[in-house]
């Protein structure tokens, strides 16, 4: 494989943008993602041989993804799918999978366009078969063309899980109930501050529109507390809420489901930032950890871009726009594109990009987790799903000088498993700040290394020599 | 019972047929679906059993999270939620070792 100038990982709406603009201003690009199509969760496209009607109400973003995807495609885009990052290395070239294959691939510059995933609730039974994410019954519902289940209850918090709700039902779903941990009040004081949003307000309006109609029962400073059911989901216990999400006693009912989606708003995937040594910091305005960036969307790491979801949790919107203007800027470090026009692109878009991050900072605000909901984790309750740790098991295994996330990782084997600490460590960070009094910001966060993913030795073995040395650990 | 209802007809045009094979026995599925598709749409919601012998499915359905991973055609720890069928596929859904015959 010879590399291209650009490699941009992920192709959402950022990835995309990003990849436009690199090929437009006349440099070579790749986008790899992991799926079989490209666009991401937002731009959706359904599965190599399964099409979907054009303008079809269960895939709304489908038609202005595929819109995106040809006039990047037109512009020299070469999209890779089914492609997997497992690392990156000290002179920031990229291991990746490609049909059972390890190659390495050294691109001059670098735009992470991963996304995000939803943030980890857990309770009594969320390990349950039945128990999935609002993000899976999306891709399954708009990308795959398959209904999660026949009674479906939707728990969480923000506006994202209201739109999945809405695509089940316009797809045939019956749903149980939404269940939106914020109080009603929260919410309009949060519709207070979005005044002039008309747009966001009117979607908001609709998804809600389409739920009433279906008859779907909607319920505010509510979750769910307990997933029943043997070897599978078969009942959910509900729960009112109060202000700090702490359960009110006397207020659960039980209800049959035989799917749960939970929908607790989005947390960036920044691993390969990390894994890249780009500095991360913890700011829950943008939604967690996120990779410090300049006006231009650079890492620490000169060449290194982030956009979207990765660079904080701030919509497609913003990572259209982000991606543009990182795609500009990293044309223009290969000497690519008229600088005084990338300029005055790269100001506009930053104009723009203002008014959505502006936007995006309440929503973090009012959808983050409160730490009530930390109490309904028993002693029985798995914290890390891939170890089987259990919460009892980790406080007695954590030792008292592990208080820094790393350190809690080596003693207790939480984000040990096949999935690196992608689900536990936003939960283990919020249970050890409980424990420890400490800020999250302080706790730091799971050391990084490559296999990012797991891969065969076989496919490791293949690669031999050419596999570069890994990056330095970074100091705390 | 036909577990097919699952499969959204509204708006969707499947491909052609694929015939996989879970646990040993025939399983259609269609082509564009993914493992996890072909599982759930057939009433399996239970992927594996963990090592400790807890029961596992789908859960983030977008590749981050491994819950749903299954032995396909030998390889072990692929994940369901982004693999695609291929004809003559052999899936299979792991148990903890030793326990192969406490399985039902």
């Amino acid at each position: 494989m010879s590399a291209p100038e650009v490699v941009v990982v992920g192709a959402g709406p950022g990835g995309i943008s990003a990849a436009l603009e690199v090929a437009r201003a006349g440099a070579s690009v790749w986008v790899l993602d992991e799926y079989p199509r490209p666009g991401g969760q937002y731009f959706r496209q359904p599965a190599p041989g399964l099409t979907v009607e054009p303008d079809s109400s269960v895939l709304e973003h489908a038609s202005e993804g595929r819109l995106r995807i040809k006039q990047a495609e037109e512009a020299g885009v070469r999209f890779l799918p089914q492609v997997m990052v497992w690392g990156a290395f000290a002179d920031g070239s990229l291991a990746i999978l490609s049909e059972g294959k390890a190659e390495v691939l050294a691109p001059a510059k670098l735009i992470l366009a991963a996304g995000a995933h939803e943030r980890p609730v857990a309770f009594p039974g969320w390990t349950l078969p039945g128990v999935i994410t609002a993000g899976a019954a999306q891709a399954l519902v708009g990308g795959q063309g398959l209904l999660p289940g026949r009674r479906i209850m939707m728990a969480g918090t923000g506006p994202l899980q209201v739109a999945v709700a809405a695509q089940l039902v316009r797809a045939g779903g019956h749903l149980a109930g939404v269940l939106e941990a914020n109080s009603f009040g929260a919410l309009l004081r949060l519709g207070a501050r979005c005044w002039g949003q008309w747009e966001r307000l009117w979607d908001g309006l609709r998804y809600w529109r389409t739920l009433r109609a279906a008859g779907v029962p909607l319920a505010f400073g509510r979750t769910v507390v307990r997933a029943l059911g043997d070897g599978q989901l078969a009942r959910v216990v509900t729960a009112a809420l109060d202000q700090n999400w702490k359960v009110i006693a006397g207020t659960e009912r039980e209800i049959e489901v035989d799917t749960l989606c939970l929908g607790f708003w989005l947390a960036p995937n920044t691993k390969l930032a990390r894994l890249l040594g780009c500095d991360v910091t913890y700011d829950p305005s943008r939604g967690g950890l996120v990779p410090a960036h300049t006006e231009r969307m650079e890492t620490s790491r000169p060449g290194v871009f982030a956009v979207g979801e990765t660079a904080g949790i701030a919509g497609a919107t913003a990572a259209e726009l982000q991606g543009r203007i990182a795609g500009i800027a990293a044309a223009q470090q290969l000497g690519k594109g008229n600088p005084a026009e990338a300029a005055a692109r790269i100001s506009a878009a930053r104009d723009e990009l203002a008014r959505e991050l502006r936007f995006a900072r309440y929503l973090n605000d009012v959808f983050s987790v409160k730490p009530g909901l930390l109490d309904l984790i028993t002693d029985e309750t798995v914290v890390c799903r891939c170890e089987e740790i259990t919460w009892g098991r980790w406080r007695e295994e954590r030792s008292e000088w592990a208080t820094t996330l790393d350190a809690v990782r080596t003693t207790t084997r939480t984000g040990f498993g096949l999935c690196q600490g992608n689900v536990c460590e936003s939960l283990v960070g919020q249970l050890l700040a409980r424990e420890t009094g400490k800020t999250m910001g302080e706790l730091g966060s799971y050391h990084i290394r490559p296999p990012l993913k797991p891969i065969t030795l076989g496919a490791l073995a293949d690669l031999g020599p050419r596999l570069p040395p890994p990056p330095k650990r970074m100091e705390h | 019972m036909p577990h097919d209802d699952l499969r959204i007809l509204k708006d969707f045009r499947r491909g052609q047929p694929v015939r996989i094979e879970v646990d040993g026995e025939p399983l259609q599925a269609f082509e564009g679906e993914t493992v996890a598709t072909a599982l759930l749409a057939s009433g399996r919601r239970i992927f594996r059993h963990t090592p400790g012998g807890s029961p596992r499915g789908l859960y983030c359905g977008m590749g981050i999270c491994f819950d749903c991973v299954v032995e396909v055609d030998g390889e072990s720890s692929v994940r369901s939620c982004i693999t695609l069928v291929r004809p003559g596929m052999k899936v299979r859904t792991p148990r903890p070792f030793g326990r192969e015959e406490a399985q039902p």
